[in-house]
């Protein structure tokens, strides 16, 4: 048989016809479903471990902490009624009257049984290192609770708001790596890199909720088409939003952004094995940089200069004089190189990554800048995980940095602020603030709030003026749905990216 | 006989050989993977936790220990568990192999259900109008890179016309409709790039047949059109085809990563992507592994097919 030109064109159209047709009857969506699209699949369920924000949503949609944050960044009890500081060392905990999604109750045990099993050596737990500062954990009864430090903290209620620090009920991590939590879903069935299916828990401690049966929750590490599949209908909520999408989904009447422009941040950090020992180098640095230009560059505008220490706008620490403490203005940073002795400039390198176009753009943006008052800028840009490994080896004289907030409590900035603590790859090194660590460590154990707010703006000044930390950009959090999903908040600025433990008052039309 | 036996031999070598190069650059590629593990989304990881995970891993030993344990493992068909989550190596690839498959088997089908007859039209008909404007379509469909034409795709079909998702997986025994509908786009992503090369190869390799001497024999016998084209000018002429579209299809085992990507199928290239990120070393040696074995089997069958396309191939 000799197929003519007639005829190959006529089953050409037959066939995309017949491929075309049946995509409308098929991709009809679920009801009563809330279908999530994911940035990431989480690399595991284990409760205690960092696994990102895409594993934080998961895991805010599974498990319940203590104590939480509210959408005004209050703190209130979630798992606990109250809690009471007995005196210096001593914190007591009452717990709610609450079930995990098997049914049996949140007792005092599943509580100490949690907090052992995270302070236990070679946990990997993130929060490891502020719960073995509990001294003990004393068991009054099933509800009560005490938890003695080994020195005075008052940050314990925030530590106990921190994501990955979820109750799970004694012992059921040994059945299955997430354990049995209080939270809103439990996880029916997980394929890995395909999908999560979550059903709403009949024990769920707060009334009506969830208001609907199942998550469907997919993985779309393609952040183009993640939006995408919102806009295809495929799903109804996406996180993670990339910053060049968020104008167009804005202007979709049949999609609604929710954005907060002071979400996570980016920064750079300093090693003084080389010349930014001298804090005066650091200072030109930081004064050297345009940070408007990286926020309409980097993040199309989605994003806010980050010109001093981290703090929430919502927060009491919040110091406007000191969070605009490095403007832009290179006549100073370069009279700085001349104070250092570096008048006819000098060269360094810098470590990023190319494997994230924040980084990199960052990177490229902070040589150019830099070039302009006479420092070169020689840049390293491996892969993330050779990144990861150079920066924890303290490879390069400064680093470019992508961080998020943990807790609205002051003290969660030192873990980028402080270069005396524990050398990885997200901190300054080998140099000292001389008074920073007495400052931080008098501020975890200040109970009077307006003397803590004096302590932090001492830690900030001295921060500003010794560089350790050199702030450049907040990048927007963003999740963006369709108009069936309503109840959507944020929790505010630099903690907006774990605003999924909000998500159990999501409700579906 | 022995000739099967020395190609078995050799094929058993070049997999031993592979194995140790992707073991010893995946080992010293800086990159830890506890680290990693322990440093997702702004976490820093403890170093002394990072110390006793890695001794827990076997990490601290030496290489070349942990190389003999690897040889040994594999020589009981056992890939190992991946570093990140504790799972099988084999059963992950074992759940993965078969989605790239499809996407692959789809991709091909549909080059060679446009690229064979349209290259033997286009050679039977040679400078005419639809000759002309087929190499011009082939010329674009082999210029333009898959994650465009995937990218153009979804726009067009799923954000504009709503027809078809954008993207995912849902297992044929689950919805077998959706799945061949998920199926689709990523195959066409790559089947229309294949069907350009298909195309060109048989259209060439049909003008190189046509003016031979056993065609102008069968002419001259009186033969009609279709069995001059089915038996004698196609069997000769798909010869270099069979060859160029077995190298194709085995380099895209490994090479769908982009549309894998693009559409979030999850298959085996994005198994060895996420593997290579994660510097999850069983992941990335088992996944390789896989991949140069059935292409060294796929090239044993192209010579098999050889013999029995060509019957002076077998003396």
């Amino acid at each position: 048989m000799i197929v003519n030109r007639r005829d190959l064109l006529k089953y050409l159209a037959i066939s995309s016809a017949a491929a075309a047709l049946p995509g409308q009857l098929l991709a009809a969506p679920a009801a009563k479903t809330l279908r999530v699209g994911l940035s990431t699949y989480p690399s595991h369920f284990r409760p205690w471990i960092n696994v990102g924000y895409a594993g934080q949503l998961v895991s805010a949609l599974i498990n319940r902490n203590l104590v939480t944050y509210d959408a005004k960044g209050q703190l209130v009890g979630e798992l606990a009624e109250s809690w009471t500081r007995e005196n210096d060392l001593t914190w007591a905990f009452v717990l709610k009257d609450v079930k995990f999604s098997n049914g049996q109750p949140v007792t005092s045990a599943d509580v100490k049984w949690t907090l052992e099993k995270i302070a236990a050596e070679g946990s990997g737990a993130y929060m490891r290192d502020p719960v073995t500062q509990i001294a003990s954990i004393e068991i009054v009864d099933d509800r009560n609770f005490k938890l003695v430090t080994k020195a005075p903290d008052v940050t314990i209620p925030s530590v106990m708001a921190y994501p990955f620090l979820a109750i799970i009920a004694a012992g059921s991590t040994d059945a299955q790596e997430q354990g049995i939590g209080a939270g809103p879903f439990t996880i029916v069935s997980t394929e890995k890199g395909v999908g999560i299916s979550l059903a709403a828990s009949e024990h769920y401690f707060k009334e009506g909720l969830p208001s609907f049966k199942d998550v469907q929750i997919t993985p779309y590490a393609d952040e183009n088409l993640r939006v995408a599949a919102l806009t295809a209908g495929d799903v109804d909520l996406i996180d993670y939003v990339p910053w060049s999408a968020m104008d167009t989904i804005d202007k979709d009447s049949n999609l609604k952004l929710d954005a907060m422009a002071s979400g996570a941040f980016m920064y750079l950090s300093f090693n003084g094995s080389g010349v930014f020992k001298d804090p005066k180098l650091r200072q030109a640095v930081a004064f050297g940089i345009r940070r408007e230009e990286i926020v309409n560059t980097v993040f199309y505008g989605r994003g806010a200069p980050l010109s001093g220490v981290p703090r929430p706008s919502v927060s009491p620490y919040y110091n406007k004089e000191l969070a605009n403490y490095w403007t832009y203005d290179p006549a100073k940073a370069k009279a700085l190189l001349k104070e250092a002795g570096h008048e006819n400039g000098l060269e360094v390198s810098l470590l990023a990554t190319s494997q994230y176009t924040m980084h990199s753009g960052i990177a490229v943006l902070v040589q150019s800048h830099l070039a302009e008052i006479g420092i070169k800028v020689n840049l390293t840009m491996p892969d993330w995980a050779t990144r990861v490994t150079m920066g924890n080896r303290g490879v390069g004289d400064f680093a470019v940095q992508g961080i998020g907030i943990d807790t609205l409590d002051p003290d969660a900035a030192a873990t980028v602020i402080d270069p005396s603590l524990t050398q990885t790859f997200l901190r300054s090194r080998n140099f000292e603030v001389p008074g920073l660590s007495d400052l931080l460590q008098r501020g975890r154990q200040e109970g009077d709030e307006a003397k803590r707010i004096v302590l932090y703006a001492e830690v900030d000044k001295l921060v500003c003026d010794n560089t350790s930390f050199c702030g450049l950009a907040y990048r927007a959090t963003g999740f963006a749905r369709n108009k069936t999903v309503s109840n959507l908040e944020l929790l505010p600025d630099q903690m907006s990216p774990f605003s999924a433990t909000l998500f159990d008052k999501l409700a579906l039309a | 006989m022995f000739w099967f036996l020395r190609r078995g031999i050799a094929s058993l070598i070049m997999l031993w050989v592979i194995v140790t190069l992707v073991f010893m650059s995946i080992h010293f590629v800086p990159g830890d993977p506890v680290e990693l593990l322990l440093s997702q989304d702004g976490g820093s990881a403890d170093p002394a936790t990072v110390q006793m995970i890695r001794e827990d891993l076997g990490l601290n030993r030496p290489i070349v220990e942990q190389y003999v344990e690897k040889l040994k493992g594999l020589a009981s068909f056992d890939l190992g568990r991946s570093m990140v989550d504790d799972s099988s190596v084999s059963a992950e690839i074992a759940r993965r192999l078969p989605r790239t498959l499809e996407l692959i088997g789809l991709a091909a089908l549909i080059s060679l259900v446009i690229g064979v007859p349209a290259g033997i039209y286009a050679a039977l008909h040679t400078g005419r109008s639809f000759d002309r404007a087929a190499s011009y379509v082939a010329g674009f469909a082999q210029g333009i890179p898959v994650f465009v034409l995937g990218t153009l795709l979804i726009l067009v079909f799923s954000q504009m016309l709503k027809l078809t998702p954008a993207g995912g997986f849902v297992a044929f025994s689950q919805a077998p409709g959706r799945h061949m509908m998920l199926l689709l786009m990523p195959s066409l992503s790559i089947g229309i790039g294949l069907a350009a090369i298909v195309f060109r190869i048989t259209r060439a390799s049909t003008l190189e047949v046509l003016p031979l001497d056993y065609v102008r024999t069968a002419r001259a016998k009186g033969l009609g059109d279709r069995r001059i084209v089915l038996h004698h000018i196609l069997r000769n002429a798909l010869i270099p085809v069979i060859t160029i579209f077995a190298l194709q299809i085995g380099s895209l085992l490994g090479g769908t990563v982009l549309v894998e990507y693009v559409f979030n199928w999850p298959g085996l290239s994005g198994m060895l992507v996420s593997g290579v990120n994660a510097r999850d070393y069983p992941t990335v040696t088992g996944v390789i592994l896989v991949i140069s074995a059935l292409f060294i089997g796929l090239n044993f069958l192209v010579d098999v097919l050889y013999g029995l396309t060509d019957p002076r191939v077998r003396k």
